[in-house]
């Protein structure tokens, strides 16, 4: 499959994240408002300069079906080319992607990619189908229910990976303590027995596997590398491989849940990168649920089918480790702003990659790997799985 | 709530018979009802009545107002349906042998359970 990124021709000039908060007293409008402030100031940049805006669907805005428009005009800006992608946490990384394509095929020139939500001023969202049908009356209780069942598919067959996921806890929470953006509920030190201690919420899975929801975002300016070099940026980021896919297997009727789409999106991504695992410099997976990190690395190939959970514990997975992962604190640790989450681990892709990430800055941080998941599917684990390699 | 793709699901229901969609060409059964076959892609599909009998394949808890066992089921007849189990959560384990029951709705059509056998 031919990979439009290799020649690096496409940058990502420029990056802004908002403090992640629990309870917000912002709509995403607002949110959006102060993204594109922030972005624009790291650059010399005009409002006419941007061509280009992919944005993400936002829970607290879901009833607004022309929310990318709502969102130019509150921004005032005038576009070439317009998307909305409704990948869930797939979105963010897919408009890196997707910004790309419009820019190397001549339909803009420079992209604000905008992945703002603020659940937490309401959720009008609904999803209607199978969801209302077959699963809202079973008591389902949405992607925790989900996660349960993958977890429980796992133990089965390997061992719920409890001591492997600790650690990973653990590590993730040594970054958020180091991350100015975590917010206040998730600043607390952890223990491996905290983690194995919290309660269960959906067997196999406790508190500690889980995203806490809140109100956040980012935008990022992806624009040709020569215009890039002309605004003096000093440390642009290229995406140089990317892969998506949307339903692993789906005529399948009974399939092992606990195979996901990155046993097809990881060898892809990394064969276009022309890498392999050992060559990856930091791991960002999409982390709604620790579990979900555990079945990235099986399909990644970083380790063996079951046995995530030894590499876990004799992995150094911390910020400063030999193989870190999600350095920032993840989503588990730091927080998932609704259905922008699938920005915090890329923007700490992009952090680290210009050595800006402070006092969890790793010492060789590319290339980086940045994943996403989105949608939860009946009865398999999640609908979209798409992955993308950077560099400095 | 219920659409015509659904209705032969749901009038089963009624009567209490599991009805579940069919590939017409390969036979291959699908749940939850879909508007094409996965198998083909075509509308070519009937509605054909399977055995209730199953085995949970995963389990998980619910926690919150209404606590219990939620499991994925996998039928004898090849699908897989998401459901509560009721009865002793500690009996309902991945691996048990379950059979459909119908559990009438003050608001709609029956909703399946599955006991464990």
């Amino acid at each position: 499959m031919r990979n439009i990124l290799q020649h690096r021709e496409v940058a990502i000039a420029a990056y802004a994240e908002l403090p992640r908060v629990r309870r917000g007293s912002a709509t995403a409008i607002e949110l959006a408002g102060r993204l594109y402030s922030e972005v624009k100031r790291t650059l010399p940049l005009a409002s006419s300069d941007i061509d280009g805006m992919a944005v993400t669907v936002a829970l607290s805005e879901a009833a607004n079906p022309f929310w990318s428009n709502a969102l130019a005009d509150s921004l005032g800006l005038s576009l070439r080319w317009l998307q909305l992608t409704d990948l869930g946490g797939c979105s963010p990384l897919a408009n890196v992607a997707r910004a790309a394509m419009a820019i190397l095929t001549g339909q803009c020139e420079t992209v604000l990619c905008l992945a703002v939500d603020a659940p937490s001023m309401g959720n009008p969202s609904h999803q209607g189908g199978y969801k209302e049908e077959f699963a809202q009356p079973t008591g389902y209780a949405g992607p925790v229910s989900s996660f349960g069942l993958i977890g429980s598919a796992y133990d089965q067959l390997h061992g719920y990976p409890h001591d492997g996921l600790a650690r990973l806890a653990v590590a993730q929470r040594q970054g958020a303590l180091l991350n100015p953006l975590t917010p206040p509920e998730l600043r607390t030190p952890l223990r491996e027995a905290d983690y194995l201690q919290s309660r269960i919420v959906a067997h196999p899975l406790r508190l500690l596997d889980c995203v806490m929801q809140c109100d956040g975002g980012s935008a990022l300016i992806v624009t040709a590398a020569d215009r890039a070099r002309g605004w003096r940026v000093e440390r642009p980021v290229f995406p140089i491989a990317y892969a998506e896919l949307t339903n692993d297997r789906p005529a399948e009727a009974m399939p092992d849940i606990t195979r996901t789409g990155f046993a097809v999106v990881g060898p892809e991504v990394l064969a276009k990168a022309g890498l392999d695992c050992a060559q990856i410099g930091a791991f960002h997976p999409y982390d709604d649920f620790l579990i979900a990190v555990a079945l990235q690395l099986e399909d990644f190939g970083f380790c063996p089918r079951g046995m995530s959970g030894r590499f876990l514990q004799t992995t150094d997975i911390a910020p400063s480790g030999s193989f870190t992962i999600n350095p920032g604190g993840g989503q588990v640790s730091g927080g998932q702003p609704g259905l922008a989450g699938g920005s915090v681990n890329l923007v700490e892709a992009i952090r680290q990659l210009r050595n800006e990430a402070g006092a969890r800055q790793m010492p060789h941080p590319g290339p980086a790997l940045v994943t996403g998941i989105g949608c939860i599917q009946y009865l398999r684990n999640w609908g979209t799985s798409n992955a993308m390699v950077m560099s400095q | 709530m219920n659409s015509a793709l659904t209705k032969p699901f749901w009038d089963g229901a009624q009567q209490g018979r599991l009805v579940i969609q069919f590939d017409t060409k390969s036979g291959l059964p699908q749940f939850y009802p879909r508007p094409v076959s996965l198998a083909s892609g075509s509308e070519d599909m009937a509605w054909r009545e399977v055995s209730p009998d199953g085995r949970i394949a995963a389990a998980t808890s619910l926690s919150g107002p209404d606590p219990g066992v939620l499991a994925m089921v996998e039928l004898d007849a090849g699908v897989r349906l998401l459901s509560r189990i009721l009865g002793d959560p500690t009996s309902a384990r991945p691996g048990a042998r379950v059979r459909l029951t119908w559990l009438p709705r003050a608001d709609g059509p029956p909703m399946f359970a599955f006991v464990v056998l």
